[in-house]
């Protein structure tokens, strides 16, 4: 397992959907799932500390939960199939780690619970490698020779010309 | 405390919201209650037995509450303030122990469908704001009444005339 962090939650404008972009805490491959919006509305809500009057549905099942003495001992986006990613909730009823209990849950509702919960969050390294991403970063800055063939487009203009057509 | 029932889950056509109208078990009174979009699916998908590929957030709830050995006893809408209803949900623990946690009402009702508990509301919340259909009353019958001379006017028409032009 490998863990992660949210590194950002992004508004799909084609769709309703929104995407969490989970980060690799000791590398670079970001893991982008998409969530349905009250989810991720409810992630962001509660990382921006927006006040919200009544409690949402996350706030709800974290206040069972801590009602109920059980922590969370972390979740796992656990399995990518068929295009859906899967995720576990494990949970230590009476902070007994070892009674953990496992729930299945969508990805999104687990990051709701694991933000409101403070439990560190993991992805698994299969589903990591399936679907990971590393962002492309320039490498260099590019050097004069590399911008010669431009130089030389620009050598090759006329600027004297540009009035003439008037 | 009241008995309701889930009448139905409600579209309004203007707005995003949905409406719940819970009716109270063996009276004619109606409590609708204003709700967010997801809530109301997350209702309706139950109460029509529709399955769903991947656990729903309450569906998650109530998986989490039966793992760790308690059960929903009842729900309960105990307040209407500032136009915002207020609910309860009482849990009993593996122990014994009865526990009573803050809800909105339509998260408490997703969940009470769900494991099949009663929905109550508080006697004051049902008493100001249910409302009761209204039985046909003599002023509809006025109303009929009114209507005689259009009736009168309608069978003055020969409608055999219709086709003749």
């Amino acid at each position: 397992m490998v863990e992660m962090l949210i590194e950002s939650v992004r508004v799909s404008l084609m769709t309703n959907s929104q995407v969490v972009i989970l980060k690799e805490v000791e590398g670079k491959r970001r893991l982008p799932i998409f969530v349905g919006k009250p989810e991720g509305d409810a992630i962001t809500f509660h990382l921006n500390n927006i006040a919200v009057p009544r409690p949402l549905t996350h706030d709800l099942a974290a206040s069972i939960l801590k009602s109920l003495d059980a922590e969370v001992s972390h979740v796992v986006i656990s399995d990518l199939h068929k295009q859906h990613f899967y995720a576990l909730i494990v949970l230590c009823p009476q902070g007994d780690a070892e009674a953990e209990i496992t729930i299945d849950a969508r990805p999104s509702d687990a990051l709701a619970i694991a933000v409101r919960m403070g439990c560190p969050i993991f992805a698994n390294e299969r589903v990591l490698d399936e679907a990971g991403v590393e962002p492309v970063e320039l490498t260099k800055t590019p050097s004069k020779e590399d911008l010669g063939a431009f130089d030389d487009f620009i050598s090759s203009l006329d600027l004297s010309d540009l009035d003439k057509d008037k | 405390m009241v008995e309701v029932k889930v009448e139905s889950v409600r579209v309004n056509l203007v707005g995003t919201h949905r409406v719940v109208v819970l009716k109270e078990v063996n009276s004619e009174r109606y409590l609708p209650i204003w709700i967010g979009q997801a809530e109301a699916e997350s209702i309706t998908l139950r109460l029509t037995n529709t399955k769903v590929p991947r656990p729903l957030t309450h569906d998650l709830i109530v998986d989490a509450i039966r793992a760790l050995g308690a059960t929903v006893r009842y729900v309960l809408v105990n307040d209407l303030r500032d136009e915002t209803f207020y609910a309860r949900l009482v849990l009993r623990t593996r122990d014994g122990k009865e526990l009573s946690i803050d809800s909105r009402p339509s998260d408490a009702i997703a969940i009470a469908v769900r494991v099949d508990c009663p929905i109550y509301v508080d006697d004051d919340v049902m008493a100001q704001h249910s409302h009761q259909p209204e039985e046909e009353s003599s002023e509809e019958k006025q109303e009929e009444e009114d209507l005689g001379a259009f009736k009168d006017f309608l069978s003055t028409l020969d409608l055999d005339d219709l086709d003749k032009k």
